[in-house]
């Protein structure tokens, strides 16, 4: 399943992290540098796999690793309402 | 008469403790009748018994001594009492004409040497004021105070040209307070945009002066926004993209408030400046 970016959350990269602004509450979040990674792959609309991938390209970490930190920011992401699952 | 303001020129009823500009003004000041009217943002409770109201276009931001009517080129003025109002027009009202232009600002001060400037930015009496002041004595020249504007270059427009300091207890002299309970301290001054080098921001969080990156270096900035009123509907995005823009454009540092020594202040410069 894709997920993608909510239009009320605006995001811009800073350094080697992103930071997310929910503007509908004004709140706002920091990724990591892995987080960001992930973030930047899934929000240019790239599937989990080519997600992963970039991990691997830039962090020294396993696939399996690389794979079960991304679902868990995935679905921690989801739970805050920062991404949202859509079709496919 | 006619006063340079961080960056716009402003024709005024009201004598304003700024450079005067012989430019065009973009803004007229003027006294006149203003009532409190439209949708209430925002109110605080006494001492400063402060409201904001969004009316047509306008927002109206009213004290008990004075009342504003700010619109994007003109800002009327209500009161008996012409220094207070001079005083609160000059920032805390300025911001709000910033915000309805499109500008956001932040709470700190601004001093230049060779052609960079650097920023102090914390609440009031994180001791702001007094680094900056530390630094006039030195050689450095003061942008602006209290209100800090950067526009899209990078660079620190100039405000009012003096710090306002907490009164000294010690000293023996009368000292004049304006309307915030501060001593103004007038020295050399930069009357000209000036390129932002670096910005320190005094918080309780920092143990120690550091370099702060990413989210850590906006975070720090987005706690510093001159101005909470939700006077546009876009305000969170556009503070957002202020702090972001500058922590990924000017080394960010952190530090306690009040402990900046002049060793430390060095360190800190040189490090940011080279």
């Amino acid at each position: 399943m894709s997920v993608r970016v909510p239009s009320h959350i605006h995001f811009r990269p800073v350094h080697d992290e992103v930071v997310l602004l929910d503007t509908r509450t004004g709140s706002y979040r920091g990724l990591n540098p892995s987080a960001t990674v992930i973030w930047l792959s899934l929000a240019d609309g790239a599937d989990e796999r080519t997600a992963v991938s970039a991990v691997l390209d830039r962090f020294d970490v396993s696939s399996e690793q690389a794979q079960a930190d991304l679902d868990i920011l995935v679905q921690q992401l989801v739970a805050d309402g920062l991404l949202e699952r859509g079709d496919g | 008469m006619a006063y340079e303001l961080f960056g716009h020129v402003a024709s005024s009823d009201l004598w304003l403790p700024l450079p005067i500009s012989r430019r065009r003004p973009s803004v007229q000041v003027v006294l006149g009748s203003v009532i409190e009217t439209g949708e209430l943002i925002w109110r605080e409770p006494s001492p400063s018994s402060f409201a904001c109201f969004k009316d047509d276009g306008a927002v109206i931001v009213s004290w008990p001594e004075v009342r504003f009517r700010v619109g994007f080129d003109r800002v009327v003025v209500d009161t008996n009492d012409d220094e207070s109002a001079a005083d609160l027009l000059v920032p805390a009202v300025w911001s709000v004409l910033l915000a309805l232009r499109g500008q956001e600002a932040l709470h700190g001060c601004a001093v230049e040497q060779s052609g960079r400037a650097l920023a102090i930015l914390g609440d009031s009496g994180a001791g702001k004021s007094t680094v900056g002041h530390m630094l006039i004595k030195r050689g450095w020249r003061v942008v602006t105070d209290d209100l800090l504007t950067v526009d899209a270059e990078g660079d620190v427009q100039p405000g009012p040209p003096f710090l306002r300091l907490n009164p000294n207890q010690r000293r023996q002299q009368v000292q004049t307070l304006d309307t915030g309970g501060k001593v103004r301290m007038y020295g050399p001054t930069c009357t000209r945009r000036v390129p932002l080098g670096a910005l320190i921001v005094l918080a309780p969080e920092y143990r120690r002066p550091r370099r702060l990156t990413g989210m850590a270096a906006a975070s720090a900035l987005l706690t510093q926004n001159y101005n909470p009123l939700p006077i546009h509907s876009d305000h969170a995005r556009r503070r957002f993209d202020m702090a972001v823009d500058l922590a990924g454009r000017v080394p960010v540092y952190g530090a306690p408030p009040r402990s900046l020594t002049a060793v430390a202040l060095d360190q800190l410069i040189s490090e940011a400046f080279t």
